[in-house]
């Protein structure tokens, strides 16, 4: 065999191997801003509303539309009161948290806790949380645990999370009612617990690495 | 019977022929496979937002913007008022922002665009995913590292037959940062792991016990659902093999 031939099947074997390793190595080499190749688009894209999509048939391009006026949801309410408003919904919610305490309930609080409360309060309650720490508000105003917010009533604080107060949003759309109901019970133990260690806000904060824990329990 | 030279020239053309032919049919094989032409695609969103910064640094969770994930087959891309619950105050002249404010002031919402995207006729369920405790990152790969979001599997029925088959084998199983319910407080320790699946066996101790009884190659109907809500609350259920049959994702 010449060595012409030698480097011919040299090149293509080396070029064969990069290849081959390339794709079934799983690594990701190749970005591209384009949309993915449709070499037969088949029915892959068909002609009917998505949701959070567009739809040229609506003067917005909006596929989703606002509910017609004078209807209902089938699941969930809208929050009635608005931010501030809080001796209605105290009235309003007068019976308390209609949660039963469960395991099961403040382990959904403490989901729900984590993942809509803990950016700007932090997972103990102490109001220093990493967005908060980002120039988001006052930690005093946001300390869950002080002594103040420990005499909320529980409507006070639910009317709180579903209509917001001072900077914060209102989360009624993001968070059902019943989710809201375990937050409640999950903050009362997050403040149970802190009040039975003493701690109260920024020294809570300093400490929180292990006396989070104490409080999961 | 032949010159030297055509002989020669028969030889190369056979040889090179059967190269062309080869790497043709390579190409065409896995050049149209979705982890080619699919896996990597990264456009550039109207906002420039990075996943990396929410994610990573500040830990913000998943549900935190794409709420109702867990009840919805669509995971909602938040809209522009999640944005500006914090944006009204942080960082509220920064000029990469101003197409939030616009949308915001104006109601005009974001153009976001779409990286990853099913065919209209499979059916994806983000909720019974979900509420099976399996993570985002077994779909979306790891979220907290990315500025800009690329589609990282490929999202072909391949692969969510190979994940359906062999669950303890691709499942990442629930982590802290992606707000996934799993039905218990969390462990102890839980802040210095937020990355980290929570209970890591799950997937592998599980998903072998609950496979369907009723005809194990076609098998849908599982048994042992436990309810979808408990007092309103979406109750997790344990991670299993998927169904194989067509209805299961096609109807």
């Amino acid at each position: 065999m010449s060595t012409a031939w030698k480097i011919i099947i040299g090149v293509l074997l080396a070029a064969l191997a990069t290849f081959t390793i390339g794709v079934l190595s799983g690594r990701i080499w190749w970005f591209s801003e384009e949309p993915p190749l449709m070499i037969i688009p088949d029915m892959d894209d068909q002609f009917h509303l998505k949701p959070q999509g567009e739809a040229r048939f609506f003067a917005d391009n909006r596929a989703q539309r606002y509910p017609v006026e004078g209807t209902l949801p089938r699941q969930g309410r809208s929050y009635p009161f608005a931010m501030g408003d809080v001796d209605s919904a105290e009235k309003y919610f007068a019976a308390g948290n209609p949660l039963p305490k469960t395991e099961f309930v403040l382990a959904r609080g403490q989901n729900r806790f984590n993942t809509f409360c803990s950016p700007c309060h932090n997972y103990t309650g102490t109001g220093d949380g990493l967005v908060q720490r980002r120039g988001f508000g006052n930690q005093e105003t946001m300390n869950l645990i002080r002594q103040a917010a420990r005499e909320y009533s529980d409507a006070k604080i639910f009317h709180v999370i579903s209509a917001g107060q001072n900077i914060m949003p209102a989360y009624a759309d993001r968070i059902s009612e019943t989710d809201r109901w375990a937050i409640v019970h999950y903050v009362r133990q997050l403040q149970s617990k802190a009040a039975a260690g003493g701690l109260s806000g920024a020294s809570a904060s300093t400490a929180n690495g292990s006396t989070t824990s104490k409080s999961m329990q | 019977m032949f010159s030297q030279r055509v002989d020669r020239i028969l030889k190369a053309s056979i040889l090179g022929g059967g190269a062309v032919l080869t790497v043709g049919a390579l190409v065409l094989y896995f050049g149209m496979r979705n982890d080619v032409t699919d896996v990597g695609y990264r456009p550039q969103q109207p906002v420039p937002f990075s996943h990396k910064l929410h994610v990573g640094e500040l830990q913000i969770h998943c549900q935190y913007c794409h709420a109702g994930v867990e009840v919805s087959e669509h995971s909602p891309v938040p809209t522009t008022s999640t944005c500006m619950g914090c944006h009204i105050v942080i960082k509220a002249e920064s000029p990469k922002l101003q197409l939030v404010r616009d949308s915001w002031e104006k109601g005009i919402p974001i153009q976001w665009r779409r990286v990853h995207k099913l065919p209209d006729y499979v059916h994806f369920n983000h909720s019974r995913h979900i509420r099976a405790q399996i993570d985002c990152q077994s779909c979306h790969g790891n979220v907290e590292i990315q500025g800009v979001i690329a589609q990282n599997k490929p999202l072909s029925m391949g692969w969510c037959l190979e994940c359906h088959r062999h669950p303890e084998k691709n499942i990442v199983a629930a982590r802290p940062i992606s707000g996934i319910f799993t039905g218990e407080q969390l462990p102890e320790n839980y802040r210095e792991h937020l990355f980290e699946p929570i209970n890591s066996n799950l997937v592998q101790g599980v998903a072998l016990r609950v496979r369907p009884i009723s005809s194990p190659q076609f098998g849908a109907w599982e048994t042992d659902v436990p309810t979808p809500t408990v007092a309103g609350i979406p109750h997790p259920k344990l991670p299993g093999y998927g169904p194989e049959n067509c209805s299961a994702c096609h109807y």
